[in-house]
């Protein structure tokens, strides 16, 4: 098996100004930045230069599309507007398709209210079965968000994360399937 | 499929349907399958994923 570190991108996926979602991808980005051979960066569906009228092959980004292709598993950070996900998550998502399949994903929700994004992350689960991405079954949800953080984006309370399980499972599923994906055959025996 | 950066065997992973987008696309979609195949590969020496429809067009990586 190869000794190749694993790649875990994190994506911000909103561009909107003031977004708490902001704070809540750099924590998680810290701590993916900790686990030991694995290598991430944090990106942000605001800065990628990704044009709105086509789609496809037509919008590709070049250089987000080389960090899909890398990548053995995304982390997507997604606010909960009006129950669902950012519409700019979904067209940057929608530009690429062959570099996200059998990879893993995990979701962060971020609201305002109690539920942490789960609508949002409910939302998108369908979505990103269809993308080929493989999700896993925890979650992170920053609940109260701006009762989350200070003034300067710190981290006040980090009760009910779970970061830590979230992440060794999306882990495990990262590895998992990259054995699969370089190693067993669609329809054959091996 | 050779893999395009290493040249290592790569390993057919997945078979994608793919909606149509474009005409030639819709032209070349099966009728069985209301799509085309996207046949996706992985190269076990460095990782690149590629693809090729089944219709023989290669998509060239990122």
């Amino acid at each position: 098996m190869t000794d190749r570190p694993l790649f875990v991108p994190v994506l911000l996926g909103t561009p909107r100004q003031g977004r708490m979602s902001e704070h809540a991808a750099r924590v998680v980005w810290e701590e993916v930045e900790k686990r030991p051979g694995v290598e991430t960066e944090l990106l942000d569906v605001a800065a990628l230069p990704i044009r709105v009228d086509d789609a496809g092959e037509g919008a590709k980004d070049p250089a987000f599309s080389e960090k899909m292709n890398r990548a053995d598993a995304l982390i997507l950070v997604t606010p909960e507007y009006n129950h669902g996900y950012a519409g700019l998550l979904k067209h940057v998502l929608d530009t690429n398709l062959k570099e996200y399949i059998h990879k893993a994903a995990g979701i962060v929700g971020v609201s305002a209210g109690v539920f942490g994004g789960a609508r949002a992350i409910e939302n998108l689960i369908p979505v990103l079965r269809e993308l080929g991405l493989v999700t896993i079954f925890w979650d992170v949800n920053f609940t109260t968000v701006r009762r989350r953080f200070d003034e300067d984006g710190n981290l006040v309370d980090e009760s009910f994360l779970a970061i830590d399980k979230f992440l060794d499972e999306l882990l495990w599923m990262a590895k998992t399937l990259r054995y699969g994906r370089e190693n067993v055959t669609i329809g054959g025996s091996s | 499929m050779t893999c395009p950066r290493c040249g290592a065997q790569m390993n057919h992973q997945a078979e994608k349907l793919v909606q149509p987008v474009t005409a030639d696309e819709a032209a070349a979609a099966s009728t069985a399958l209301d799509g085309v195949l996207e046949l996706v590969f992985a190269c076990p020496a460095c990782g690149l994923i590629d693809s090729r429809r089944e219709t023989g067009e290669t998509q060239t990586s990122a």
